[in-house]
């Protein structure tokens, strides 16, 4: 079998990393869409025989399957190490599946350069696929800032205007936390104790859960990683990036960052932050929480008054990730568990969510809401998946988020102060939702909707798949939740995760 | 030993060479020939020895981390003479000579990197800036260039007066009355009010040498007022020959008292990485930027010298390898580019495709963004540096230092990719050139993956 030979998270990184180079040698544009297409439907394929292969009961027999590990820099007590493990299989998969989604969406638009563009989604690929299974501190900064760096050269190159500078601004935010990650690693390097044993100190996940820190390393890493995380969310008030990145970067980056470049930032938290400084999450646990709530119904009620379809998705992105960090910083076993569906979930419904906006767009050529209306004449097809995939944003049941929140707002219970302003969030949410539904999809006719061209047969093909994956996850919970209960367990108990 | 016996005969043999060649390129071919024979013989003593034992009195001792540190200078050098062919026509009559200096100022290299007495340090250090106070002021008709010469040479005369007045007072100072450098080596006890007169002054000049701040403010002028073929070896061979003098200095002769020293360095290192990356920040011509930033690396460089660890050592080798290879680098690319200022940069993606891209992998590797040499150079200094205590300070400063180099660095990247093309004029690198960038920017990807190919080399 495949694993024998390659272990899933080498494959995961290498495919698309070789990919991406072959992409580049292919001027033909057609060419290095199919070529890039067929490279992320290998890589899902590789993800979804990796699913057969996480039942975390036999996490020893698929032990050679999941894990790897190379020499390199022994000296300083890094090594290659690279792992899947409960949630590394959710995120993935999730990267995986946006991965193929975005390119099918986008199939009909033509970009500068092509082979360029391409490869470097590619490698942008290969990037987050680091991060997702990286066991070693070092490496995880690696890619955490590969995968940071490669969307400033998309963004910049086929952003919609490079007079703003946004992309460098986008960069120099980002990469003071990535630098600060830097600097929490740095700090608990001298305090760990190692596992490789030609170093005096290691990087290792394992040598970093076993290593006693004391309460002042614990707070000042913990802080640290704090401010490199809670910007790649992003959390309230670290926000200030994205709306303007996301809406003037080409649509697939767009998805991409929304979708799974914030996903990374909350992973972070559920890999890394947590489970290794209990004590100085506990320090910071209230802040973090009133910073999520703000969050949710702060962006909330800006998505509220956007008229650009762009801007409220980047906004709705926000608030929506917002609920799932809040269950992940409640920190109890329904909290965590809910939090880290309900990012999933985000992965999901905000592609979704971006693939409508964009299929709008593309077919009317237009994205502001005010002069949208009566889409539903022309494309009644993409007006009842838009209002499936609606729902499964707000939570629904039957939709993978109802049974997230559920689990979220169960962690919750008990605390008015919190439930209050969280269900709050939730409503804005719906209302915001509806709110564009009913001025983009009924209503009289515009101008722009008239002359609207028929949407694709890939775009018909990607929405079918992602309300599939949406309904599917609110009638079959147990995909993701069977995954998460041991390493939420041992999150809990205080040792990995 | 080998590397200075040979590098003064070539220099000679240059200098006569001047009166035989009538052809302008059979100087640069000589001394190119010289420098790989440089290489090869320094390599050679590397692995078995020298080949001629001089009586020197024990006054020079090579050591594995001085010889390493010669290869990478003179590859360096050999990439210069490689990159800058267009410069060496402008040079005119003087050729031969231009070249007959770079081989003085390599034994000057030589020596500094392998003195084991003070004498010797002032040396080496002299040899290697007279050369280089003629080579800044080789386009004598320009006024600019003759202001950055008599600028460095005032300014370097008077600091060496104060290394001389250092070692002076250190030599009076101990009680053995020697200048070798390990009788001097202080133990924690022998401190007196002469001594630190000395190292004081001794750390005053040398900061100079390399150009830390607050002793930074010929850099900039010299670095822009001359050829860039002059400012790339300025900015990379001298400076980091400089600066391994010091490194050697201090952890032999003052290295019992670092607790009396390492006040003063923390005071450069902070000055040189606030002000060499704050005042980049402001500069529109990029090669003056990149003298700012070269204060700003040479900071990160003197943090090598706080731990006492191998791996520090690794750590200043790499950095330094990766410092050069990415500076030299990008010194060649302004020797190509006719308006060096940002603007000139504009579009650069298109009008020079390869040369656009090296240059990116140049600023990611000055940077310090993963995959490069630069990286992972910063990452060791940084990671001994943690270890020591109380130090967290130091690290968070570095790393926020590490943002401010990215915005001026991504600067550059931005108009090269992101800005339309002001001018049409193309015209991309190709021949021997391509090649060289090529190798060294393959070079620091490789060091930025591999980094033991090059380190692993000072426990030889």
């Amino acid at each position: 079998m495949l694993g024998n030979y390659y272990t899933f998270p080498e494959l995961l990184i290498w495919v698309p990393l070789v990919m991406g180079l072959v992409t580049l040698f292919i001027r033909n544009s057609g060419g290095a869409k199919l070529v890039s297409l067929f490279s992320t439907f290998i890589t899902l394929g590789v993800s979804i025989i990796a699913l057969n292969y996480s039942d975390p009961a036999k996490a020893s027999e698929f032990w050679n399957y999941n894990n790897v590990s190379y020499y390199w820099l022994r000296y300083l007590g890094a090594s290659f190490t690279l792992g899947l493990n409960g949630p590394g299989f959710l995120f993935t998969f999730l990267t995986t599946l946006v991965f193929v989604l975005t390119l099918l969406i986008s199939g009909r638009q033509e970009y500068e350069k092509p082979n360029i563009f391409y490869g470097l989604l590619l490698f942008w690929q290969a990037a987050i696929m680091g991060v997702f299974t990286a066991l070693d501190a070092l490496v995880l900064f690696f890619f955490w800032t590969l995968a940071l760096l490669i969307p400033f050269f998309l963004m910049g190159k086929w952003g919609d205007s490079w007079k703003f500078g946004f992309a460098l601004r986008y960069f120099i935010y980002l990469f003071t936390g990535a630098v600060l990650l830097l600097a929490a690693i740095l700090f608990l390097y001298p305090a760990t104790v190692p596992v490789i044993t030609d170093s005096v100190h290691s990087f290792t996940i394992t040598a970093l859960y076993s290593s006693p820190f004391s309460i002042r390393v614990q707070v000042w890493a913990f802080g640290l990683m704090t401010l490199a995380f809670l910007p790649l969310i992003p959390v309230f008030p670290f926000h200030t990036w994205f709306p303007g990145a996301v809406v003037r970067s080409p649509y697939p980056v767009a998805m991409i960052v929304s979708a799974l470049l914030v996903t990374m930032g909350a992973f972070a938290f559920v890999r890394w932050g947590i489970p290794l400084l209990p004590v100085g999450f506990a320090k910071f646990q209230k802040v973090l929480i009133i910073l999520a709530l703000i969050s949710v119904v702060y962006s909330g009620f800006i998505a509220l008054v956007q008229d650009d379809l762009k801007r409220l998705a980047a906004w709705a992105s926000i608030a929506h990730i917002g609920l799932a960090v809040l269950g992940i910083f409640l920190g109890n076993a329904d909290g965590l568990k809910g939090g880290i569906f309900e990012l999933f979930n985000h992965g999901i419904v905000v592609t979704a969510l971006w693939m409508v906006v964009y299929i709008i767009e593309d077919i009317t050529g237009e994205r502001r809401i005010s002069s949208l209306g009566g889409l539903y004449r022309k494309a009644p097809f993409l007006t009842i998946f838009s209002l499936l995939i609606f729902l499964g944003f707000t939570g629904t049941p039957m939709t993978g988020s109802f049974h997230a929140g559920w689990m979220v707002f169960t962690g919750m219970s008990g605390d008015w102060w919190l439930l209050i302003p969280a269900g709050a969030g939730v409503l804005v949410m719906l209302l915001f939702m509806l709110n564009m539904l009913s001025k983009v999809f009924f209503g009289s006719m515009s101008e722009a909707v008239m002359s609207a061209r028929k949407m694709s047969l890939l775009q018909t093909i990607a929405l079918v798949v992602i309300v599939v994956a949406i309904v599917g996850l609110g009638v079959y919970p147990d995909f993701v939740t069977k995954l998460l209960e041991i390493p939420v367990a041992n999150m809990l108990k205080g040792i990995g995760g | 030993m080998n590397a200075i016996v040979i590098s003064a005969f070539w220099g000679i043999l240059m200098m006569l060479g001047g009166v035989v060649f009538k052809n302008k390129y059979h100087p640069k071919y000589l001394a190119i020939t010289g420098v790989i024979v440089l290489i090869a013989l320094n390599l050679l003593e590397f692995f078995t020895g020298p080949l001629i034992e001089l009586p020197v009195f024990d006054m020079l001792k090579t050591s594995s981390f001085g010889l390493h540190f010669n290869t990478i200078a003179f590859t360096a050098t050999l990439f210069i003479l490689l990159l800058n062919g267009k410069e060496f026509k402008e040079l005119g009559l003087h050729v031969s000579e231009y070249f007959g200096l770079i081989f003085f100022a390599l034994i000057g290299v030589a020596i500094a990197t392998s003195y084991n007495t003070l004498l010797l340090l002032l040396l080496g250090i002299e040899l290697m800036v007279v050369p280089l106070y003629f080579l800044t002021g080789i386009n004598y008709g320009n006024l600019k260039n003759s202001e950055a010469s008599l600028k460095f040479f005032l300014t370097g005369a008077f600091f060496s007066a104060v290394i001389i007045m250092g070692i002076t007072l250190i030599y009076g100072g101990n009680q053995l009355g020697s200048f070798y450098i390990n009788f001097i080596a202080l133990g924690k006890t022998d401190v007196n009010p002469l001594i630190m007169a000395g190292m004081i002054l001794m750390l005053v000049g040398m900061a100079f040498k390399v150009s830390a701040a607050p002793f930074h403010f010929w850099a900039p002028d010299v670095y822009d007022g001359t050829p860039s073929v002059i400012s790339s070896f300025l900015s990379t061979i001298m400076q980091t020959a400089a600066f391994v003098a010091f490194f050697r200095l201090f952890k032999t002769t003052f290295g019992q008292i670092q607790h009396e020293w390492q006040l003063l360095i923390i005071i450069l290192i902070v000055a040189s990485l606030l002000i060499g990356n704050i005042t980049s920040v402001f500069q529109q011509s990029v090669k003056r930027m990149l003298a700012y930033s070269a204060i700003a690396h040479m900071g990160f460089l003197l943090m090598g010298i706080l731990p006492s660890t191998d791996l520090a050592t690794e750590g200043v080798i790499l950095y330094i390898a990766a410092y050069t290879l990415a500076t030299l680098g990008m010194y060649g690319v302004i020797g190509r580019m006719q308006d060096y200022t940002l603007e000139g940069f504009n579009g650069l993606g298109k009008k020079a495709p390869r040369l656009a891209f090296f240059t990116t992998i140049f600023l990611l590797s000055l940077t310090g963004i993963p995959l490069t040499a630069g990286f992972l150079g910063k990452f060791y200094i940084l990671l001994q540096v943690a270890t020591l205590e109380g130090m967290e300070w130091l690290i968070l400063l570095s790393v926020l230092n590490i943002v401010l180099a990215a915005v001026y660095y991504f600067r550059i990247i931005r108009a090269m990719y992101f800005r339309p093309v002001t001018d049409e004029e193309r015209g991309d690198v190709k021949g021997i050139p391509l090649l060289i960038f090529g190798i060294i920017a393959l070079l620091t990807v490789l060091l930025g993956i591999m980094p033991d190919i090059l380190t692993s080399w000072i426990y030889y």
